[in-house]
């Protein structure tokens, strides 16, 4: 055919998270042994057939007005004027200008790149926002090409498309080689005549498809995630996940963005170490909610969530909201869950710790003074220990703790005089600026109840089930 | 390592995504170099042909808030503006209490904002901002940096975590104004800080634990 197109232009990472996943669809294409021997034109003639003929043309939330979506065509000219447009732009007849393209950056020969061609680069109207007036994004032809086939590589995701890119090019492929050739991919789905449209995520719920697809990384691509994986020491990889989330529908185009930082994923991948998962998980599994199932109750043993009528399992309740998983996402504290969950159950404060130092940012030495705090407490009788563990969940100001704290010296004092509990240079490390003192209070009160799982002691504290605080301001 | 410190303070920023258009304009949570160096041109109060530039800085803020901002889209004919525009309204996010340091190791770009000749915005026009403080400095270089938090780092090479995206370097002074050395970054806000392992110089004086600042060796005679 002729076209002049460099190959690495098509799939090489951009940055561009559209471009990317348009890339990354394009190269996982060229895998399969049925359109290796395909060229460019050849895989976009055989998507275009996909779209118009297996998706009914259902493109909207993707190119406004293209020649696919396009209402007064009918099915062959759809992709005879498909087919038009594609080969202008790679034989370079359609108009262009000579300059930098604004997502490659190399210079060659740019194409007008609207709501048509291009996701939420908007439409005519928008001229004066582009320099000079331009009447759209000036691109390469490789970077218009890889636009066409970014809705095989994104899932429907509630009420909007969900796009997820990555750092880590090997979690960022994965995810789009799911999408294509996954046990319910779009290549295979073509093949038993079952291809509908853009795939369906199981989720409705932003964090939960984002946790799911770290699940799935974590599980499958496991050299991808872990530097190192054994039984003492297990290294991750920075991995960040971010998740678009857009419509280029109609009138209301809009796109909101969501970022699982590396420090979170790390966390979340070192809890599925062998050594914590069988503590994380029923800690996540007991924190779903779905208002149809107000009365049902998670049950450790069995992995499921039971009411009356039903026990429902994994697969039913893991798309219910979830507040651990909501609260990951967007950067909330755990601290308050921590302190509700291991009064009732054994839960190592190495995944408390680990949550303060890789995604809490917080300074070992404020750890360590709450432990030894907590270590001095669970010392005592069990009568004082009942004390201090009413006291620190009723206090409703700062200035109880600190109270508390000054009398816990005293008594420290009057029983040992040759060591302070906590020396004055130790007060910025155990009231630090940029924690909340609920969460110093919260961690003291975690720090206590492991110490009682270890010592097996159980001290009858009548503490009334509340509502988990969630306020950090005060 | 000499280098000249300009600190600058505004209540707003918003740096918006290159190519993302329309409906909503979301910030980045790091201008792009071309932001900085457009700063930089903005206090010269001239167009700067830059051959090779050393470049550092960091940004923080305090919160990310979104507002509703009223937009005038012009029609246009036949490729033209014309003289009708259309209001629309898009949600556009803005960062709060935005402060932004820059590293130079030229004096002279680093005395143009002792008295600088255009307003300086972080973002749009209303996104005014003040120089607090223009500094000469001796910095301590770490080969393997271990906290880069608040800036922008070539994803090439150095895979760093962060959201990536393709950001311009800089922008030529030509009518339309072009795009220049557009590549894929790590944007790495100042809340996620990560290990970097490449050459930095390390400013203990940013935050409580400090930072390490990548230079960014720009060579723009390529597209002279």
């Amino acid at each position: 055919m002729g076209q002049q197109i460099e190959i690495t232009s098509l799939i090489q990472p951009t940055g561009d998270p559209f471009a990317d996943v348009g890339g990354y669809v394009i190269e996982t294409l060229w895998e399969d042994p049925n359109l290796k021997d395909k060229d460019i034109l050849g895989l976009i003639e055989y998507v275009a057939n996909m779209y118009i003929n297996q998706w009914n043309a259902n493109l909207h939330a993707f190119f406004l007005n293209s020649k696919i979506t396009q209402p007064a065509f009918d099915s062959k000219r759809k992709l005879a004027e498909t087919m038009v447009y594609y080969r202008s732009i790679l034989n370079e007849t359609a108009p262009s200008q000579v300059g930098y393209c604004r997502i490659s950056g190399r210079k060659t020969n740019l194409f007008a790149a609207g709501r048509d061609n291009h996701i939420l680069s908007g439409s005519s109207t928008f001229i004066n926002f582009h320099h000079g007036f331009e009447s759209g994004l000036y691109l390469s032809k490789e970077i218009i090409v890889r636009f066409f086939f970014v809705p095989l590589g994104v899932m429907q995701l509630g009420d909007k498309i969900g796009l997820i890119s990555s750092n880590n090019n090997i979690v960022a492929k994965y995810y789009v080689q799911q999408l294509l050739t996954g046990p319910d991919g779009h290549l295979t789905t073509l093949g038993r005549g079952l291809a509908s449209g853009v795939a369906r995520s199981d989720y409705g719920i932003v964090a939960n498809a984002l946790f799911a697809f770290a699940d799935s990384c974590i599980k499958n691509i496991r050299k991808a995630v872990f530097a190192r994986f054994d039984e003492n020491v297990v290294e991750v990889h920075d991995t960040t996940l971010s998740l678009y989330h857009f419509t280029n529908f109609g009138a209301k185009p809009e796109v909101v963005m969501y970022q699982l930082p590396a420090t979170v994923f790390g966390f979340y991948a070192l809890c599925q170490a062998i050594s914590y998962s069988e503590y994380w998980r029923p800690f996540v599994a007991a924190h779903y909610r779905n208002s149809k199932y107000k009365d049902a109750k998670y049950s450790q043993d069995s992995d499921t969530w039971v009411s009356a009528k039903e026990e429902l399992a994994y697969d039913s309740y893991s798309t219910w909201r979830n507040v651990i998983l909501e609260r990951l996402l967007n950067g909330e504290t755990l601290a308050p869950y921590f302190k509700e969950w291991i009064r009732k159950h054994k839960f190592p404060f190495q995944i408390v710790e680990n949550y303060l130092f890789y995604v809490k940012n917080m300074d070992k030495r404020t750890l360590q003074k709450i432990k030894d705090v907590a270590g001095f407490i669970v010392s005592r009788d069990e009568d004082s220990i009942k004390k201090a563990i009413l006291r620190l969940n009723r206090a409703k100001y700062v200035q109880e703790v600190r109270q508390y704290l000054l009398k816990l010296i005293d008594d420290n004092y009057k029983t040992n005089p040759t060591t302070p509990l906590i020396r004055l240079e130790d007060v910025e490390y155990l009231f630090p600026e940029t924690v909340s003192w609920r969460e110093i209070r919260d961690l003291l009160l975690i720090a206590i109840y492991e110490k009682l799982h270890d010592n097996h002691m159980i001290v009858p504290t009548e503490i009334e089930e509340q509502e988990v605080e969630t306020s950090e301001n005060e | 390592m000499q280098v000249h410190v300009v600190d600058i303070s505004s209540w707003t920023a918003s740096f918006r995504y290159p190519n993302l258009i329309s409906g909503v304009q979301p910030t980045l949570e790091v201008p792009p170099v071309s932001t900085v160096l457009g700063l930089i041109n903005a206090a010269a109060g001239q167009y700067l042909n830059h051959q090779k530039l050393e470049l550092g800085y960091y940004f923080q803020f305090e919160a990310k808030a979104s507002d509703l901002e009223t937009i005038y889209q012009i029609d246009s004919s036949n490729g033209r503006a014309t003289n009708n525009a259309k209001s629309n309204i898009i949600r556009r996010e803005f960062l709060y209490n935005a402060r932004l340091k820059i590293y130079l190791t030229d004096k002279t770009l680093a005395d143009f904002f002792r008295q600088p000749y255009y307003s300086l915005v972080l973002g749009r026009m209303n996104d005014l901002a003040t120089v607090d403080s223009v500094a000469t400095m001796d910095l301590p270089e770490v080969a393997y940096s271990s906290r880069i938090a608040g800036q922008v780092v070539p994803f090439k090479e150095n895979h760093l975590a962060g959201q990536i995206q393709a950001l311009p370097k800089y922008f030529t002074d030509t009518f339309p104004r072009q795009n220049v050395g557009t590549e894929p970054y790590s944007i790495i806000s100042y809340l996620t800080p990560v290990k970097g392992n490449l050459p930095a110089i390390h400013d203990e004086q940013v935050g409580k634990q400090g930072i390490d600042i990548y230079i960014h060796q720009l060579d723009f005679s390529e597209y002279d």
